[in-house]
């Protein structure tokens, strides 16, 4: 019958658009997440900067801005990476970068680019939902601020992305 | 006008119409084929700054080792590599790209926890010892300081 042939279309159509939004292995592409700027800091800390991430890559950048002398274009970076059910629950630690040293005080912005993938080293195994945190702070070096010398501050909470459905 | 035209024309290619639509748009909301966008320094604007000649391959000592960091698996510590490459851009800029990561290993843990702090301890020790060739000369002074960790920052405690 003529219809019948229209009727199986359809649901070859249907088949197809069902095939589309079954849920995908671990690895469905959410938003990246950025944070940028500075949110928390000791006194004096003068880095500026963001830290984004995505599926695939990953970036932090810092320049100091307004440091009170030349010495502190003398910064650096650190991450710890963790990671946590999407679901909620407690974080298990994955691992740790840095400290990253600018490569000298007349280096005003430093960069890092990662272009891989966090989730490589920070999952709970294939198929299995994660999400993945950066927790990043940053410090300038200061020679006058005796017995500490580097100024530290944060971005404050930690960025995350998602390996979700 | 046949029963049967009428149906095919009002009902059963307007549904295929929508069928089609629905899986479309279920595709696209997938989003696997978006580029990341522009951080401050992402790898695509380097190489585009590197290509019009306002990047220049810089050789340090980080670009000359792969770069050692503690990966915790769950239930002990492995330590894997990265290749590191740098740059300096004409406006100043310093970027550091890290690429082609060792792979993880297979991991067995019976029972999954967080590093304690003697773990961690040791683990950074094994990193810097690793690191020490590829470490910039800090600032007088700065290697008598000890490491800060930010209040709140994730130190494996669960909660």
């Amino acid at each position: 019958m003529r219809t019948s042939k229209y009727l199986r279309v359809l649901l070859a159509v249907a088949a197809l658009g069902l095939m589309l939004v079954a849920p995908q292995p671990a690895s469905a592409h959410t938003s990246p997440y950025t944070r940028n700027g500075m949110i928390y800091g000791h006194p004096g800390f003068c880095v500026n900067g963001s830290v984004t991430q995505d599926h695939g890559w990953h970036s932090v950048g810092t320049i100091t801005t307004d440091c009170r002398n030349a010495y502190q274009n003398w910064h650096r970076q650190y991450q710890r990476y963790y990671k946590g059910s999407p679901y909620g629950g407690p974080g298990e630690y994955c691992f740790t970068e840095g400290p990253h040293e600018s490569p000298g005080w007349g280096e005003k912005a430093f960069s890092r680019t990662y272009t891989w993938d966090i989730w490589n080293w920070c999952n709970y195994g294939y198929n299995h939902y994660v999400r993945i945190y950066i927790d990043s702070w940053q410090a300038a070096w200061d020679p006058n601020y005796t017995g500490i010398g580097w100024r530290e501050g944060a971005w404050r909470p930690a960025t995350s992305h998602c390996h979700c459905p | 006008m046949s029963i049967n035209t009428i149906v095919r024309r009002k009902v059963i290619l307007p549904l295929l119409l929508l069928a089609t639509v629905i899986a479309m748009a279920a595709g696209a909301a997938q989003g696997a084929g978006q580029p990341p966008p522009n951080g401050l320094r992402d790898t695509p604007t380097l190489m585009a700054e590197v290509n019009r000649g306002r990047a220049r391959l810089v050789d340090t000592p980080a670009s000359r080792i792969r770069h050692t960091t503690g990966v915790w698996t769950g239930c002990h510590f492995v330590y894997l590599t990265t290749k590191i490459t740098d740059y300096e851009t004409n406006a100043g800029e310093f970027v550091s790209v890290s690429s082609d990561p060792d792979p993880m290993p297979p991991t067995n843990c019976v029972e999954r926890r967080n590093p304690t702090e003697g773990e961690m301890t040791a683990m950074r020790a094994v990193v810097a010892a690793r690191n020490a060739a590829a470490r910039p000369p800090g600032p007088p002074g700065s290697e008598k300081v000890p490491e800060w960790v930010p209040d709140g920052a994730f130190n494996g405690t669960p909660g």
